[in-house]
């Protein structure tokens, strides 16, 4: 019985990608090329080559830390969609300290510039979690916009007061030596990976051994019954979304520290690293085994698609689309434990082995 | 008379759990039947077949004779069958012509795309005058009381000129004064013509105003009986299966110590339309008292169990424990100071029905230290925890892993107040703590508080069941529209008393 | 013109796509359906619009398929939430992803970095209307207008007739606000839900037609900038009543003209101004509701 629900939540994961990767199929044949050879080479060249397989754990890392700052809100019933503009702000700041304050330590600069760009995502988040909480402001609303500041934001100071000078596009300056994290070897791995699974293994201990997931749980089923117990619901609120923040923050630090060194305006990438983490989360349905292998999962993906795109002339938008159908098809369930099409299947297998048994 | 409606070996089955099972109904024209059984029974699954609101599983159905299959129960209306939701079907926002009217508005004479209001509401003013209803079809209907909204739905269906009547637990949210004046106009009603029936657990009710007694039970109907050949007792027992007693056992003989634990004092706040729903209410609870209050629904007792339990805030007045001013506290401060809570809605704020047994039992003192160890919860502890209250209260389960949705009503309440006594608390805030609860359950939940009680607990008790109330208290307080009207002893009170001061009548003398 | 008049007629001239989301998107909001993906079936709009702009110059044909595109996506979002009961919010941020993505897949294909049609001439399709142009002070402001303006205001009174006058808007009212009081009565919750959609699905159609087509013949990606959300947010604050909607949907026309219009003063922090409109909608949602629970004393936040 037991085995039966986790199956079907496995394929209600799994149909939809499916079905996205088919109509993304589709939209290669329409415009001439070979789905096949494209898919082929996308996951090929992301997970069975070793230096794929590291390139694609690398671009887990923040995913892994945004998808967790997405289930956290979601679980609790909250959206929390202003994870990209957090991560923007947690990494802009992150460069800012990184190519201004020249600390030699390495250890102590990158510990700083976390620290800084955790608290922009925790200042920035703090927004929507006040409003939420003393207003009743929707906060999907709110964060929905404020991503449109931030980004204002943010490009007017990269472009202006904070622009490198000496570069010919908008950046902020390069971080210094100190504030990068070296690579594993030849491959794009640094110790940030490490850094985020431990953040993750974290949150994951967290949510199941302390009142912070029992209030996780308990508001996102049933907030009532969560005030009525004691749980004091408005407080917590406010301390989920700021976690959030800062989570998304330190990812966006983290990305800064070990793979962009300054910020640009496509920092977080063609889909945006926060809108990334809405999919690994959904994806991996807010559970921690689950954003673990669907962050892996989507980077693996992405990683793809920047080869798609050197050996074949499909754009590597093809990417944005297949997660935005996947989204879109994640917003129901395929199955279900009742009327499910695999208790149709498990109950004609039991009648074929029935009667021998 | 001849037969009207009939049913044969309606079945309705809910996966794996048959609701109604073979059930062979008859009404006769012009009745006024009476479809009495426990909760959860199968009344309302009944109900809701013959009016499509659900399809059967099985079976059949005659109307006149003839088998009929409606699609929806806008086929049942058109087939004269119409009914009266226990929960409202109306639209709060709307006026009251517009709600009768839903779904068959009168269009313009010339513009057929709109709609025209000003014969919409010609006709609803009539319809009200014909059948003596007491009703402004202007009004909004959030702006009515329950009652009047109820004659609403009544209307409703008369407008749609409905043959019979379905009305489920039509009285549980009246006034005694209100219920009469239903049950007289229920008789208006079969005079002319209507045929009528009754979904009730009041047997009081039933014997007052119905032709012919259905008994339902687990599914099944039991029992077909004259009202005139049965009484109370022998309906009680038929329901039930066992002997029932009608009243509790309270001999309202232990001593009262003089020692005062809980004070309220003035307390007074408003809901969100800044209107004053608790007005000033001022009590005293002693050790070894339950003291009740009473009340028609609606009339700020669930807002006044919001402010005690922590739910809502006061805007004025005080609430002192043991000499200590605890007004506004939070939920989890009152707990920890021993305060324990049977809330009014026990699946919006006692139990998460999407949660499991043991998460559940440990709500309210998540941060007790008897469910860690070093310093994180050790799951072992919690499901010791959740076994032993299982135990120890007798609760039915089905699956220990499972969540609390798979809980019948009776063994739902019984959780919370496993959960809620084991802190050992000195004060008891019980808010409605019967509702929808089977009969066997109603006695055990009695005998718990009754014997809190005798322990030396003090009870705040609220309820809008008033024999529930007139049984179990030591005082009585009668609220109406906010305030605590007077206060009563119920061994020297009458229901009628009661019921004239819950509908808001000046007491002669506050005993 | 002078200043005023000029930050006038821009106040007009950008409420347009808004107020033209507010007034499609309101009857979904009515119906208990949040369609936070009216931005995507904006740009939706936007991008068919100028695209098929580039294959003919039949005007008629652009925004038939304009209207038709975003009829379709009205209708997958409408299988999606009301047949399937899938996830509102998430159905519409997937549809307000998938349709940049879509759009920069074919850009890129195109290698273009934008479309541009170049037969179209702003100035041709704005529209002077006989009587009201000649009102002094308002005429000027008033007219000389796209026709998505002046379908955006025609539809002010429709919604109003529509939401409260006929069976259709009563239906929609009730499915949103007691859903069992309409099934009871056999009201077919799922039809009117779907066409409410719809309704915001064209509504954003030409919305799309008017930000892209009517005003410059150009479509750029991302080029709706969060219209839509404001949209939700005036839909929000006017509780979805027409009127009151369509005026803060005004509201935050006007603080985008004045960033527009005043900017020319501001030197480089203009760049900022366009914020103006954004923190104005959030204060405005935050006032709105603080407003609203002034009375609550319920310690409930959800």
């Amino acid at each position: 019985m037991k085995s039966n629900k986790t199956l079907i939540n496995l394929l209600n994961s799994v149909l939809p990608v499916l079905l996205a990767l088919l109509i993304g199929a589709i939209l290669i044949l329409a415009i001439g090329e070979n789905p096949f050879e494209a898919y082929g080479i996308m996951f090929g060249k992301s997970l069975f080559t070793l230096r794929g397989l590291t390139n694609t754990l690398h671009a887990a890392g923040p995913l892994l830390l945004t998808g967790a700052a997405i289930a956290i809100t979601f679980r609790a019933g909250l959206f929390n969609m202003g994870v990209e503009g957090q991560l923007l702000i947690g990494g802009f700041m992150a460069g800012l300290v990184g190519a201004y304050l020249h600390i030699s330590n390495p250890f102590l600069h990158k510990a700083v510039a976390f620290a800084v760009g955790a608290a922009a995502g925790v200042l920035f988040a703090l927004i929507p979690a006040l409003l939420r909480a003393y207003f009743r402001v929707d906060e999907m609303v709110v964060t929905l916009t404020l991503n449109y500041v931030m980004m204002t934001i943010l490009e007017y100071l990269s472009s202006g007061p904070f622009r490198d000078q000496g570069a010919g596009y908008v950046t902020t300056p390069t971080i210094d030596q100190s504030a990068m994290f070296t690579r594993f070897g030849s491959t794009r791995l640094t110790p940030f990976f490490i850094l985020a699974l431990l953040v993750f293994g974290i949150l994951w201990y967290l949510n199941a051994k302390t009142e912070f997931g029992y209030k996780i749980e308990a508001i996102g089923k049933n907030p009532e019954f969560s005030e009525a117990t004691g749980l004091r619901v408005r407080r917590s609120i406010i301390m989920l979304i700021l976690v959030s923040g800062a989570i998304s923050g330190f990812a966006g630090a983290g990305h800064m520290m070990s793979q962009e060194y300054k910020y640009t305006l496509s920092f977080s990438g063609v889909t945006g690293l926060g809108w990334d983490g809405m999919l690994v989360s959904l994806l991996g349905s807010h559970s921690p085994l689950g954003i673990v292998i669907s962050s892996i999962f989507y980077s693996a993906l992405k990683t793809g698609a920047d080869n798609i795109n050197m050996y074949t002339s499909i754009p590597k938008e093809i990417v944005a689309v297949i997660q935005g159908i996947i989204i879109l098809f994640l917003s129901i369930r395929f199955l279900n434990e009742r009327f499910g099409l695999l208790e149709k299947l498990s109950k004609k297998k039991g009648e074929k082995n029935g009667p021998a048994l | 008379m001849s037969t009207i409606l009939e049913t044969k070996d309606l079945t309705k089955k809910f996966g794996d759990f048959t609701a109604n099972d073979k059930i062979n109904l008859t009404v006769e024209e012009g009745e006024i039947k009476a479809i009495v059984g426990e909760n959860g029974a199968g009344k309302s699954t009944l109900m809701n077949m013959l009016y499509r609101q659900i399809p059967p599983t099985s079976g059949e159905i005659f109307l006149r004779g003839k088998p009929i299959e409606f699609q929806s129960p806008r086929d049942a209306i058109q087939h004269g069958i119409g009914m009266v939701h226990q929960h409202f079907m109306l639209v709060p926002s709307f006026k009251v012509y517009e709600n009768i009217l839903l779904g068959t508005e009168i269009p313009d004479a010339k513009l057929r795309f709109l709609v025209d209001s000003k014969k919409e509401q010609q006709e609803c003013a009539e319809l009200v005058k014909k059948y003596g209803f007491d009703l402004d079809v202007n009004e909004v209907v959030e702006n009515l009381s329950v009652g009047q909204q109820q004659k609403i739905e009544i209307l409703k269906m008369l407008y749609r000129n409905v043959d019979i009547l379905i009305l489920d637990e039509p009285t549980s949210v009246l006034t005694p004064q209100e219920v009469d004046e239903l049950l007289l106009q229920l008789k208006e009603l079969k005079a002319q013509g209507k045929t009528i029936i009754l979904i009730t657990h009041k047997l009081r009710e039933v014997m007052e105003v119905s032709d012919s007694v259905t008994v339902i039970k687990k599914g099944q109907i039991i029992g077909n009986v004259k009202t005139s050949e049965t009484n109370e007792a022998e309906l009680a027992q038929m329901m039930v299966g066992r002997k029932v007693l009608l009243t509790v056992q309270n001999d309202h003989s232990v001593q009262e110590s003089p020692e005062t634990i809980y004070t309220v004092r003035d307390l007074t706040t408003n809901n969100t339309y800044g209107n004053v729903v608790v007005d000033h209410v001022s009590f005293e609870i002693r050790k070894g008292e339950i003291y009740g209050i009473a009340g028609v629904e609606g009339n700020g007792q669930s807002e006044l169990v919001k402010l005690l339990s922590g739910m809502m805030e006061a805007t004025g007045g005080t609430v002192h424990y043991k000499g200590e001013d605890i007004t506004n506290l939070w939920a989890n401060e009152l707990r920890s100071i021993g305060i324990a809570i049977i809330p009014e809605d026990r699946y919006a704020q006692g139990l998460c029905k999407e949660m499991t047994l043991s998460a559940n039992s440990i709500a309210g003192s998540t941060r007790s230290d008897a469910f860690k160890k070093n310093g994180v919860y050790d799951s072992k502890k919690i499901r010791e925890h959740c076994q032993k209250l299982i135990d120890r209260y007798e609760i039915r389960i089905a699956d220990f892993d499972g969540t609390v949705s798979q809980l019948s009503g009776g063994n739902a309440q019984k959780l919370i107040i496993a959960r809620e006594m084991r802190s050992q608390p000195d004060f008891l805030i019980a808010s409605q703590p019967t509702r929808g609860v089977d009969i066997g359950a109603i006695e055990f939940i009695h005998q718990q508080i009754l014997d809190f009680r005798n322990r030396g607990g003090a009870v705040l008790l609220i309820s809008s069941e008033l024999s529930e109330v007139m049984s179990l208290s030591d005082r009585i307080g009668v609220m109406y529209k906010g305030k605590i009207l007077g206060e009563v002893d119920p061994l020297e009170t009458s229901e009628t008393q009661i019921g004239l001061l819950m509908a808001g009548a000046v007491p002669q003398e506050v005993v | 013109m002078d200043l005023l008049s000029r930050i006038l007629y821009d106040m007009v001239y950008h409420t347009t796509p808004i107020l033209l989301c507010v007034l499609g998107g309101l009857f979904a909001y009515k119906a208990g359906v949040l369609n936070i993906a009216l931005e995507g079936m904006m740009l939706a709009g936007s991008f068919i619009a100028v695209f098929v702009a580039l294959q003919t110059q039949n005007t008629f044909l652009i925004y038939l398929s304009a209207l038709l595109v975003c009829a379709v996506i009205g209708l997958i979002f409408a299988y999606l939430a009301v047949n399937k009961k899938g996830n509102v919010i998430i159905i519409g941020l997937a549809i307000n992803m998938l349709v940049p993505a879509i759009a920069s897949f074919i850009l890129q294909f195109m290698g273009v970095p934008n479309l541009t049609a170049k037969w179209v001439n702003p100035v041709n399709f704005r529209f002077d209307i006989p009587l009201i142009k000649d009102i002094p002070y308002l005429g000027p402001i008033l007219s000389g207008h796209p026709l998505g303006t002046y379908i955006g205001l025609i539809m002010i009174f429709v919604a109003s007739v529509v939401l409260y006058k006929t069976r259709f808007g009563i239906y929609t009212r009730v499915i949103g606000e007691s859903p069992n009081a309409a099934t009871s009565l056999g009201i077919q919750a799922n039809k009117y839900a779907t066409w409410a959609i719809l309704i915001g699905a064209l509504c954003s159609a030409v919305a799309g037609l008017n930000l892209s087509f009517e005003r410059l013949g150009i479509f750029t990606n991302g080029m709706t900038a969060g219209r839509g959300f404001i949209a939700i947010a005036a839909i929000y604050c006017g509780k979805g009543k027409p009127v009151q909607s369509a005026l803060y949907a005004l509201i935050f026309g006007l603080a985008r003209s004045l960033a527009i219009n005043l900017s020319v003063f501001a030197g480089s922090i203009s760049a900022l101004f366009d914020i103006i409109p954004y923190l104005l909608m959030i204060a405005i949602l935050a006032v709105n509701s603080a407003y609203e629970i002034r009375n609550f004393r319920m310690r409930t936040y959800w």
